[in-house]
């Protein structure tokens, strides 16, 4: 009786016990007047820890929060969450729309979408067949001064991992691999040095450096 | 702040809206403060993490789905980061004299809550509060402070509801003890006054 007693109290306290364990607890305080000590001191506990509540501002560290936000804002120069929604996210929401199994429909819908997308790139590779060179994969997008980071990636990274990496360091392949394995990330200069520790604290890389420009193409 | 207005001003927050971000801000800041504070002790890391936490919201405000009370989500994501300062600490020894004093006067008359009830007082509450366990302590925080269920207790803690009761039954126990401890000091410190030469006139 007194353990049961003892584990339902706090919550009698709280008032989040069920209805049956809340009348057990009052027919226990019936028959057992020397419990009400234990009640009273719970509910004395319970109203000093709810007095003391830190005298500090709502505001208590968002300006913090905010220049986080601008400063992101900032990095991907508007183009976190567009107001009007993507090719990809029409796709799928039209997907979505006409399957008629409620369960698979999102998951069904993306990979449908997903499926429409890669078609469309290895169409565009199929036409546009690169050159050979040094750097093969992809070529700078943008052709501008450095600085970038020269990044060698772990032989068994993930091409996923990979991805979701640079855009957590909200950096863009700017080409590679060359065929030493190199890739040259560019990310916002303003992030570089913070950009920098978080790809070489990453499981999944191997080296980072800072170099002034994109290797020459031969 | 009920979910549904949560959930509203996160769909706001979505179409990166600060305005809602200010208010969701507003409404929830204090009481995550009170969380990190009680279990850090160190107001700036508590603003701190309080600042990373709403951040996170802005920058995933669709990972609350309205499963749970949005500020028990919001401790749950505090928490992590709580428990990440807790790893950069030395493992501190202050629970040391009341875990031997429980095992001391852990026999507890009646007749001892009564007089706790009525001359406790917020101070001393929160320097017994201090000297509890980081596991003891949160778990008295979220019951009394956050008045949450046992279940959202142990769903937090990630452990089994009887841990919770466990560790309920011996923060119990300890905060008696220290409360008791303050209170006899007081006592002894007063008499002492009272007694010192000169102390009556």
């Amino acid at each position: 009786m007194k353990p049961r007693f003892d584990e339902l109290l706090p919550f009698y306290i709280n008032g989040t016990l069920s209805t049956a364990d809340r009348a057990w607890v009052e027919g226990y305080l019936t028959e057992h007047p020397s419990a009400r000590a234990e009640l009273q001191w719970y509910e004395s506990l319970q109203t000093r820890l709810r007095e003391d509540v830190p005298p500090v501002s709502s505001e208590v560290g968002m300006e913090r929060a905010l220049r986080r936000i601008r400063a992101e804002r900032l990095a991907s120069q508007g183009t976190r969450r567009p107001a009007a929604p993507s090719p990809l996210e029409r796709l799928r929401g039209w997907l979505v729309g006409v399957l008629p199994q409620p369960m698979l429909r999102p998951a069904f819908a993306s990979a449908m979408a997903i499926v429409a997308v890669q078609t469309v790139v290895i169409a565009t590779l199929v036409v546009e067949r690169d050159d050979p060179s040094e750097i093969r994969a992809l070529r700078a997008s943008v052709v501008e001064k450095g600085p970038y980071l020269k990044v060698n990636f772990k032989v068994d990274a993930r091409e996923t991992d990979i991805r979701m990496l640079l855009v957590e360091v909200h950096g863009s392949l700017a080409a590679g691999p060359g065929q030493l394995g190199d890739y040259y990330v560019r990310v916002p200069e303003q992030q570089l040095p913070a950009s920098s520790d978080k790809l070489a604290a990453s499981a999944i890389v191997d080296a980072v450096a800072v170099v002034d420009a994109l290797p020459a193409r031969p | 702040m009920d979910n549904d207005e949560v959930l509203r001003l996160l769909g706001r927050i979505e179409r990166a809206d600060e305005d809602a971000f200010r208010e969701l801000y507003r409404a929830f800041s204090r009481k995550l403060y009170a969380y990190v504070l009680r279990q850090l002790g160190d107001p700036a890391q508590a603003e701190e993490i309080v600042s990373d936490t709403l951040y996170e919201v802005w920058r995933q405000p669709a990972r609350f789905r309205g499963d749970s009370q949005f500020s028990t989500w919001l401790i749950g994501i505090a928490r992590n980061k709580v428990l990440m300062a807790f790893r950069g600490r030395k493992p501190d020894t202050i629970h040391d004299d009341i875990d031997t004093v429980a095992e001391t006067v852990a026999a507890a008359e009646p007749s001892a809550f009564d007089m706790l009830a009525d001359r406790e007082r917020s101070e001393g509450v929160r320097h017994c509060m201090a000297k509890l366990s980081n596991e003891h302590r949160e778990c008295v925080h979220l019951v009394f402070y956050e008045g949450l269920s046992l279940a959202e207790v142990a769903a937090l803690q990630a452990c089994p509801e009887n841990t919770v009761k466990t560790r309920l039954f011996h923060a119990r126990q300890k905060l008696k003890n220290c409360l008791r401890l303050l209170l006899q000091r007081e006592g002894d410190t007063l008499a002492g006054a009272a007694g010192a030469p000169g102390a009556a006139s």
